[in-house]
């Protein structure tokens, strides 16, 4: 390719930034995907294989747009799943559109230790390991930054007096985070967003209802996916809890294997074996939450999404055993939002309602 | 909470040797769902069991009410096979001391693997028949337990010596290899002698082309349209997901592999495909899309399996399939 190399990804949560800071500082040109709307999910649903999990058809539609600016160098990773398969299948629907691009599929068997070299082999051959593995370390802890700001709003935002403040500060520290060179700088950042954050006047109950988000890592990390449920259960005045957030996942793939044992010992006697990617692991946060005297969970998984699919007959069980309350819900192409937030109050209405004794199940 | 090991075989039974009930494999009967594993092992764990000198006990041939108790007991958005698991389970809960329920998660060293279906089918069983006994043992490689380990190892705890376990398990896996290699030479000697038709093969998995429900109402359509009907499941299996791997290298899924494989092993000898794919089936809606995409001298049609079972809409699509592929084939 004689054009200069213009290097993207698809998008997920807010991590963007993060993953941008690593292609520019490596010195590639980044086009970012403009933010995904509903343009950008009908592309995908378009020119997808009509049951695939609604993941691949975000991706798509990323890449769509994002060629359509310009990008010519296309980056997808893979996972536990059917998500290994997404790159080549991808790749092979976009040639099949007509563009011209060169597509770089990190296998990484899971790892975050494998992409590192395999980013510096097909990305950025003219930089050395130590420079690359630099920029993923500053990525990642950009990424950290990101998660515990978000973890704050999750936990806090239900309680604002004014509704809206936590996330206007989260919007000034993702637009500074874009220029951060340096780990101080970030440190710093971080350190006065949460200073803000803890400035913001809450009017909090004394036992306020908790809520334990688990599911599928896409749609539980890309708001848009979910129909911004977190933000929905805050707005209706319930603490959010989560364990999955990027860098979590990330430390976890370094240790996949103890990882995924002890998940199996958490999720025990519901699980025997490893069930797939996030299952086992939605399935042992549950009963976590359960054990913790969380007031209910909620299950968020893309439609049909084989791991998520195995878990919920585990977690139907343990709602049933324990009548412990889960929503689940299972996230598809078509817009919902109203119908998730008429869901969402009835199921606070419904553990308001057990907390006050009114009902006993 | 009781506590059970994470990973390796996983059987009560040794708890129920302390309870004082009686254990032994002699005259045991356990249960063995007619669906999934059965089909893709053929009838390794049976005639496993058999040797051993315990009674295993199939269930019936899916029929429409095995269809509507799985579906009745499974999550709706598991897959056909799942739901039809579920039934058969149903059907044999009642008459048998145990069922059994294995994993099988990865058979051969390196990355490749089974759809993590398979790696939850025994929970799910478990976790939909909580009053249940199920049983198993775990096939995964990545984690250092092959077939033959396993297998023998369940053998152990079920009873019985290690000497007998390992006679049973030889016996049982030349049973299925021989029942292999007979289906293949009988396809490949179909090739050979049935010339001057056009030839359909009938791809999908195992479990989806031996099922009465899923499979059996397309292989009988195909058979009555005067064409030659091949399988994807007898082609030789290695060859097949050596082939696979040079036109799709990521695709991980051993089962898909084998179906891709069989195409590709066929190309040049077939007018006609017919893909089987269950909704909404993981590693399918991927695999369609490649070869739908990836296979352009062929027609192909994909046929969707959901739990309806009129085959009115069926039968028209695979007659005017094969009249395409005839016309194709006249000219």
């Amino acid at each position: 390719m004689s054009e200069p190399r213009r290097v993207t990804f698809p998008h997920m949560g807010d991590y963007w930034v993060a993953v941008k800071s690593i292609a520019e500082l490596t010195g590639c040109e980044v086009v970012v995907p403009p933010r995904i709307t509903r343009r950008t999910i009908e592309l995908g649903a378009l020119n997808s294989p009509e049951f695939v999990c609604v993941p691949f058809k975000y991706n798509l539609g990323n890449f769509i747009e994002a060629l359509d600016r310009g990008a010519n160098v296309l980056c997808q990773v893979g996972g536990g799943c059917r998500f290994s398969y997404y790159a080549e299948i991808q790749e092979t629907i976009l040639r099949d559109l007509g563009y011209d691009f060169e597509f770089v599929r990190f296998e990484g068997g899971g790892s975050i230790l494998e992409i590192v070299r395999e980013f510096r082999d097909k990305a950025a051959p003219h930089v050395s390991m130590a420079r690359v593995a630099a920029c993923f370390w500053h990525a990642f802890h950009m990424g950290e930054a990101i998660d515990a700001v978000q973890d704050f709003i999750r936990k806090n935002g239900g309680f604002e007096t004014a509704p809206g403040t936590m996330r206007d500060i989260e919007a000034r520290f993702l637009h500074e985070l874009e220029g951060a060179k340096t780990r101080r700088y970030v440190d710093d950042l971080l350190g006065d967003t949460l200073a803000l954050l803890r400035a913001v006047p809450l009017q909090r109950p004394e036992r306020p209802l908790r809520v334990q988000v688990v599911g599928e890592l896409y749609v539980v990390m890309e708001p848009f996916s979910n129909y911004r449920v977190e933000d929905e259960l805050a707005r209706n005045g319930v603490e959010v809890h989560r364990h999955l957030d990027l860098t979590t996942l990330i430390r976890n793939s370094i240790s996949y294997r103890s990882h995924v044992k002890e998940m199996q010992r958490h999720a025990a006697p519901y699980v025997t074996y490893h069930i797939g990617a996030e299952g086992t692991e939605s399935v042992a946060r549950t009963l976590d939450a359960l054990r913790g005297g969380f007031d209910g969970a909620v299950h968020l998984k893309p439609f049909g999404c084989m791991p998520e699919v195995n878990a919920m007959t585990a977690m139907q069980r343990i709602s049933r055993e324990h009548t412990f309350p889960i929503l689940f819900v299972s996230c598809d192409a078509q817009a919902a939002e109203t119908g998730l937030r008429t869901r969402v109050e009835a199921f606070v209405d419904m553990l308001r309602a057990r907390e006050a004794g009114l009902i006993n199940a | 909470m009781h506590f059970r090991p994470a990973l390796g075989v996983y059987s009560r039974l040794g708890t129920m040797g302390i309870l004082g009930r009686v254990v032994g494999v002699q005259g045991a009967r356990i249960g063995i769902p007619r669906s999934m594993f059965h089909h893709s092992e053929s009838t390794l764990a049976y005639a496993f069991l058999e040797a051993m000198g315990a009674s295993p006990v199939l269930s019936p041939p899916t029929n429409r009410r095995i269809l509507e108790r799985g579906v009745s007991l499974a999550t709706d958005e598991n897959c056909l096979p799942m739901k039809i698991h579920l039934g058969h389970v149903d059907a044999i809960a009642s008459s048998v001391d145990r069922v059994l329920v294995p994993r099988y998660a990865s058979q051969e060293a390196g990355h490749d693997d089974t759809c993590v279906k398979m790696w939850a089918a025994h929970d799910i069983t478990r976790n939909v028949f909580p009053d249940l006994d199920v049983v198993g043992y775990d096939v995964d490689t990545r984690f250092g337990s092959d077939e033959r380990g396993a297998m023998i190892r369940f053998g152990r705890e079920l009873g019985v010596s290690r000497a007998a376990a390992r006679r049973a398990w030889r016996t049982a896996d030349e049973r299925r290899t021989s029942e292999r290699r007979a289906a293949q030479a009988e396809q490949e000697k179909l090739l050979e002698t049935d010339t001057g038709r056009p030839r359909v093969l009938v791809v999908g998995h195992r479990y989806i082309l031996d099922d009465d429900l899923m499979g059996r109402p397309t292989l009988s359509c195909l058979g009555k349209q005067d064409v030659t009907v091949l399988r994807s499941d007898r082609v030789d299996i290695q060859r097949s997901r050596e082939l696979t791997k040079a036109l799709s290298p990521t695709m991980k899924w051993v089962y898909n592999q084998e179906q891709v494989g069989a195409i590709l092993a066929l190309r040049e000898r077939i007018d006609g495909i017919v893909m089987l794919v269950s909704f909404p089936c993981g590693p399918d809606s991927l695999c369609a899309e490649l070869v739908q995409r990836r296979i352009s001298e062929v027609p192909v049609c994909v046929i969707v399996l959901d739990e309806l079972t009129g085959t009115g809409g069926l039968h028209t699509r695979l007659e005017s399939f094969c009249d395409i592929v005839k016309m194709r084939y006249v000219a």
